[in-house]
């Protein structure tokens, strides 16, 4: 009798089958799904998430230049108005044809009443508690610049840094010609990158990224010595060059949404 | 019999495991319970048959689960079966730490291994992703495993990747006696139709079809009433439904209701609406049909394959629109005397008895004693299962999981030599039984 009987998905039903007794259609179900996971997925190529990434780290880089400057004034104490100047110049040579000078009058002049009112703004506040807000602000202004579409919210909080650093430099001029650099290279200097891909000048881009990352690189070197820099420029290279390998391994492997998986899902209620 | 889930907390998990042990005690097992403690019943408890219960204070940690430590448990746990003589350890319910922690400890002592899960889940959430996880672990080394239905069943073989003949399904039950129909139809107004919902108020037990679908059916049928027994988050979604509409009359909300009360509120009905969106079994469907009601019930989980057609009124779709079409049937059938329901209770009990329960569970305890204990519960053969598990990282944390539990086993050893623990005294069942007979 057992083996005519048919089978039936029920359990109110006494039926001569052993409790371990499978749906037979269960054992097809999960065949397709296997098949459906051993099946290559589409996955970004190695190089456009290298690409992806790289810019990233660039970005990274780019906002370090903002604690160089920094030390440059309050460690080194190099003439502030030699180096606004100097790169002041190169960036209206560069910026001269995109920018209406009238506003960059009055932002400078902005900056320039401003500046007595920035140094003594947080002076009250300890140094300690300054380098950790600072610190703070660099990890959400990186955050925001890679999310956010918007330049507005990035603009604040890079603001908020420099007004906050700008409390431990010691004339107004100090600060003035900080407040300026800051925003040439934050801000220009990502404009005009972007401005060189779009136009196709790949050597003078590729100039420009080498010139950022020798610097940061140098003043690694020359205030933390060779034993840091090694071992960072290392790392960072290995981390470049691996968590794209990782990121790929993840969209193959990781496998969403087979509608046979969704029918233990609590159902959604449809209010008709 | 290990769960968090248990007295004096109630619901699905914790009726089986205390209607399973009670029958396995008067098939002459012994069985003890282990569970956290729920507030000061903490020790040692004695329920009736001389149902032995450890409270084990535990911190516990979100809903009712204990904080999940993988070895915080292994001394206190080690302690009591070896106390007990523990030879088959029963864990219940996969979002329990308690119960999974267990399930690890027990393989290291060598003791074989037993996991019943009652619930369903999901595969795409954050919570559901590292609970399956969890559970592919503790289930590495597994005798066997139990589950509530075929759904269940196949969403656990997925879940923990079982293999499939390795997996019994086993259906909860109804103490039916406790469950029996209103005895004549004078309990009852019998030119007005009742309709009964009893659930936890909550938005996966189908609440906002609910609030929707009842003030729809109160304009449509001037002789339907209501009644919504159970409280949860969604009990004021319910009142401000009762005061838009008007139906104080028609709806009665009665908030929580005791479990032996349960019969009483579905005796009072002539339909059952369950409008669950995910459910593993369905108990209280059981239970209703017990009572005599025509069930209305959405067809998700393992719903269908609880109760035979005459019984049950599906609605396809977990839509108010398909909802109302089943009340309309069910409706129909309950005027036009289509409904035998004098015969449901008689056929449920036959369907479902926590006896026949208990024998097919101590049918998988037999089966999984057949096998020898020295080759199954062999350490290097477990950490061999660890190791060949998939996911590059997540073998390697098996493996050092399973190696510290063995460096704590000879620690433990070490500290609180297994010689030194007493034996308890077994609860002698056949006497207790004569003294009670001859009391009566």
């Amino acid at each position: 009798m057992a083996a005519e009987t048919q089978w039936r998905r029920l359990l109110w039903l006494k039926q001569p089958f052993p409790d371990t007794y499978t749906d037979p259609d269960f054992y097809k179900q999960w065949e397709e799904l296997k098949r459906a996971h051993d099946q290559s997925r589409p996955h970004s190529s190695y190089k456009s998430v290298l690409l992806d990434l790289f810019q990233f780290y660039h970005m990274i880089i780019n906002t370090m230049l903002l604690y160089i400057i920094f030390a440059w004034f309050y460690h080194y104490k190099y003439n502030p108005v030699l180096i606004a100047g100097s790169i002041s110049s190169v960036s209206f040579l560069v910026a001269n044809k995109r920018v209406p000078w009238k506003s960059t009058v009055i932002i400078v002049f902005a900056m320039l009443t401003l500046s007595p009112v920035l140094k003594s703004l947080s002076k009250t506040t300890s140094s300690d508690s300054i380098w950790t807000l600072s610190a703070w602000f660099t990890a959400f202004y990186i955050i925001s610049t890679s999310t956010l579409q918007s330049k507005i919210l990035p603009t604040n909080i890079l603001f908020s840094n420099v007004t906050v650093l700008s409390s431990r430099l010691e004339t107004s001029t100090q600060v003035f010609c900080f407040l300026l650099i800051c925003i040439q290279i934050n801000i220009l200097l990502p404009t005009v990158e972007k401005y060189l891909i779009k136009s196709k000048m790949k050597l003078l881009h590729m100039l420009c990224v080498i010139a950022t990352h020798g610097t940061v690189y140098y003043f690694v070197t020359k205030l933390m010595g060779v034993g840091i820099t090694i071992p960072l420029g290392i790392s960072s290279l290995l981390l470049l060059f691996g968590i794209p390998h990782y990121y790929i391994h993840w969209e193959k492997y990781y496998y969403k949404g087979h509608p046979f998986l969704q029918q233990w899902d609590a159902k959604k209620p449809i209010l008709d | 019999m290990v769960s968090d889930f248990f007295f004096p907390q109630l619901g699905g998990v914790e009726f089986h495991i205390y209607h399973l042990s009670q029958k396995l005690v008067e098939m002459g097992h012994n069985v003890c319970v282990i569970t956290h403690a729920y507030g000061d019943r903490t020790g040692v408890r004695y329920l009736s048959n001389g149902l032995k219960v450890y409270h084990v204070p535990y911190l516990v940690f979100y809903r009712q689960t204990t904080l999940p430590t993988v070895f915080g448990s292994f001394p206190i746990f080690r302690n009591i079966l070896l106390r007990e003589q523990v030879n088959m350890v029963h864990s219940h319910g996969s979002v329990s730490s308690f119960a999974l922690e267990a399930l690890l400890h027990a393989n290291t002592m060598g003791i074989r291994t037993i996991f019943t899960d009652h619930s369903l889940y999901g595969f795409d959430s954050l919570g559901s992703i590292l609970g399956n996880k969890v559970l592919r672990f503790s289930l590495c080394n597994i005798d066997a495993v139990i589950a509530v239905s075929h759904t269940c069943k196949e969403n656990m073989i997925l879940r923990a990747n079982l293999d499939p003949n390795n997996v019994s399904v086993i259906p909860n039950a109804v103490v039916s006696s406790s469950f029996k129909p209103k005895e004549s139809k004078s309990e009852k107004n019998s030119d007005r139709i009742v309709v009964v919902v009893i659930c936890r108020l909550f938005t996966n037990k189908g609440a906002e079809l609910l609030t929707n679908l009842i003030p729809k059916i109160c304009t449509n049928y001037d002789n339907v009433d209501f009644i919504v027994a159970g409280d949860g988050p969604k009990f004021v979604a319910f009142q401000q439904m009762i005061e838009n509409n008007r139906l104080q009359d028609r709806v009665e909300l009665l908030g929580p209701v005791r479990h032996e009360n349960v019969r009483d509120v579905m005796c009072r009905g002539d339909i059952y609406l369950h409008a669950s969106l995910t459910e593993a079994f369905g108990t209280v469907l059981v239970e209703a049909a017990s009572c005599g009601l025509l069930i209305v019930t959405t067809s998700v989980g393992g719903i269908p394959e609880v109760l035979p057609e005459d019984m049950t009124v599906y609605a396809e779709e977990t839509s108010v629109s398909s909802l109302i079409l089943a009340m309309n049937k069910a409706i129909y059938r309950i005027v036009n005397d289509e409904v035998d329901n004098l015969q449901f209770h008689e056929a449920v009990s036959q369907m479902y008895d926590w006896m026949n329960v208990a024998e097919r569970t101590v049918q998988v305890y037999d089966d999984v004693s057949a096998v020898s204990n020295s080759v199954k519960k062999n350490w290097v053969e477990m950490l061999k299962i660890f190791y060949k598990q998939e996911g590059g990282w997540a073998r390697l944390l098996y493996v050092l999981c399973a190696m510290v539990e063995y460096i704590l086993f000879y620690i433990l050893e070490i500290l609180y030599p297994a010689e030194n623990i007493d034996k308890a005294v077994k609860w002698n069942s056949r006497v207790c039984r004569n003294s009670i007979s001859n009391d009566y």
